[in-house]
């Protein structure tokens, strides 16, 4: 399978100054997430990914393709959704559509008929034939997501595609974003500030901090291991009851009298534990899935001063 | 299924060819142009004086017809409109100088607005280069200048043929050449020049007001020069001087005693000694291109880094 991003030792200098510091990795996520604190370098990896920046040292590739030798092909793949406001004065939605198709290649009459279909996709289908400039900022950026996706491409860079869009709008993004996702054609990558919006689209996440990967996580796999550690509050007598669940391999932490903590094998299910408690005459009075969130791993990724993963 | 009833899906169809792909940006910046009322009456005028002078050329040879125009009047066999190299010069400057209006019309359209909407990217971002995004915006301004410059030009010099014969056309084929090549050079500067203002001042009002400036402060700046220190070079500031000698170059390219004529004519006041040299003034032209190159590839980049 070919990783959807791959870096090799990446780094970029402007005027000296290091922005990427040797980034390694090989990111295979249907939807990747992009995080980090200001400065951290987000949008200069992705401006390298499009071939903006040159990189300096090592290497970097986009679905296969290196980003020195075949960038015009990787442009033909991607759709790029700027952070700022992007669009062209005097221009309706469906001609700013439809020329941006026309230079992704698309023949003139596909272009308009595809132009047509993604502004109407999005929402936008009344107010094509408006200039953009009158557009109010959830239409400019719904705007530009239609010129991202117009042409269909096999990567989709976002980023922030969520700034400045009210509850509403927001949730219309992020749904549109999933749709894209699900649809098994195209692979994201979403840049954004908001915790919850990687969250909520992403199954792989990359966190970068002062130019460096610092972490690079699999939500997935992140999600299914939380799963498998729970926290119990039982009542009654419950030494029978730890012993049993001892003998069934999980590992037990006791919290005062009542409260456990415990990891499970991935033999063990849960209701096990309420064939045992209910053997053993131990009534379960509350049981949570331990949720080390998004925002969990960020502030780990954090706190790790080196900055190294 | 309906268009609005589609969802997403990858494309997978045809692509257009990469090589023509810079002529997008032209196609729609022509609709955008026109689009402005006075560009669209501007441009229609910019035709009038080529309409004039074809008119002339097409009378002084149907002497028959003017007698009906101007009956009474007697009408002699000699040529009434000379058309020979002073005659297109003539019209070349005059077409010229309505270009430069024309440029500041619509020049600083056409890239300030990308600047100031931060619309690069959108386009950088795609398979279209910076050398494709500046040959596209630098085409729609060659097009319409050259439409107005050295097309009705040598319509004439088509339309003269046609009417005085094939001889005529061997023998004065030098003219083709120096109206094709003159107006190539002008039109490639002025556009050049418009781009680069364009790119550097994004208010356009103030654009075109450095198009202006760029081509008659230097005038200014040059006549004085040649006043105090009684000297032509200048004139390498004048433009008007310098596209001159480039043109006369052409024009009387086997004609040195017309050169001479055409190169006193272009003396600015009359007072300067020395008319400057042909290759001068050719690369004084060739410098202003290649320093609006340079200054259109410092500014049109998807991303400003700041140092």
């Amino acid at each position: 399978m070919i990783p959807a991003i791959e870096l090799d030792n990446l780094s970029v200098l402007f005027s000296g100054r290091p922005i990427l510091k040797g980034l390694s990795g090989a990111f295979y996520g249907r939807a990747i997430g992009l995080l980090g604190p200001n400065g951290a370098g987000k949008s200069t990896l992705i401006q390298t990914l499009l071939g903006f920046h040159p990189p300096t040292r090592g290497s970097a590739r986009v679905l296969g393709m290196d980003v020195r030798t075949q960038i015009r092909e990787i442009r033909h793949a991607i759709g790029y959704m700027p952070e700022n406001d992007s669009f062209i004065t005097r221009m309706t939605g469906i001609r700013l559509v439809r020329m941006m198709a026309e230079l992704s290649g698309l023949p003139p009459a596909e272009a308009l008929e595809r132009a047509h279909e993604t502004l109407f996709h999005l929402g936008l289908g009344e107010a094509r034939y408006r200039d953009v400039g009158t557009y109010s900022l959830g239409m400019k950026q719904m705007a530009k997501l239609a010129v991202a996706i117009v042409h269909g491409p096999r990567m989709l860079i976002l980023d922030e595609p969520t700034n400045g869009l009210d509850a509403d709008g927001r949730k219309r993004m992020l749904e549109i974003i999933r749709e894209i996702r699900d649809s098994h054609d195209t692979q994201i990558i979403l840049c954004s500030h908001l915790l919850r919006d990687v969250e909520e689209c992403c199954d792989e996440v990359v966190i970068l901090k002062e130019g460096l990967l610092v972490t690079h996580c699999n939500l997935e796999a992140e999600r299914r291991t939380n799963r498998k550690f729970i926290q119990v509050e039982t009542r009654g007598e419950t030494g029978v009851f730890l012993t049993r669940v001892e003998q069934l391999g999980c590992e037990l932490a006791v919290n005062g009298s009542r409260r456990l903590k415990m990891i499970l094998p991935e033999t063990v299910e849960v209701r096990d534990l309420y064939h045992v408690a209910a053997e053993t005459g131990v009534q379960i009075r509350r049981l949570d899935y331990k949720r080390d969130s998004l925002q969990d791993i960020f502030l780990k990724a954090m706190e790790g001063s080196n900055g190294r993963t | 299924m309906a268009v609005h009833r589609r969802g997403y899906h990858q494309y997978d169809g045809p692509r257009t060819p990469e090589r023509w792909r810079f002529w997008i940006l032209a196609r729609y910046a022509f609709r955008r142009v026109f689009r402005l009322r006075l560009v669209a009456i501007f441009y229609v005028i910019c035709f009038i004086p080529a309409l004039i002078a074809s008119s002339a050329v097409y009378l002084s040879h149907n002497v028959d017809v003017l007698a009906s125009l101007f009956q009474g009047e007697r009408f002699s066999d000699a040529e009434l409109v000379p058309v020979t190299a002073e005659f297109f010069l003539f019209l070349m400057t005059f077409q010229a100088s309505l270009s430069v209006f024309l440029t500041a019309l619509v020049g600083p359209g056409l890239v300030s607005p990308d600047l100031t909407n931060n619309a690069l990217p959108l386009y950088f971002s795609r398979p279209f280069s910076r050398v494709e995004y500046v040959l596209g915006k630098f085409s729609v301004l060659f097009v319409l200048l050259w439409l107005v410059t050295g097309a009705p030009m040598l319509f004439i010099y088509l339309l003269k043929s046609s009417l005085a014969g094939w001889s005529w056309f061997v023998d004065n084929l030098h003219l083709a050449f120096a109206i094709v090549l003159g107006s190539a050079v002008w039109v490639s500067l002025l556009s050049l020049v418009a781009l680069a203002s364009s790119a550097w001042l994004r208010w356009r009002p103030a654009a075109a007001g450095m198009l202006f400036a760029l081509l008659f402060f230097p005038t200014g700046f040059g006549q004085a020069a040649n006043e105090i220190m009684r000297t032509g070079w200048g004139s390498l500031l004048n433009a008007i001087v310098v596209i001159g000698t480039v043109w006369n170059s052409l024009f009387y390219i086997d004609d040195a005693d017309g050169y001479a004529r055409a190169a006193r004519a272009l003396n600015p006041m009359g007072r300067v000694a020395d008319p400057i040299p042909a290759w001068t003034a050719w690369l004084v032209v060739g410098t202003v291109c290649a320093v609006s190159l340079l200054m259109i590839n410092r500014k049109i980049r998807a991303h400003e880094v700041v140092r």
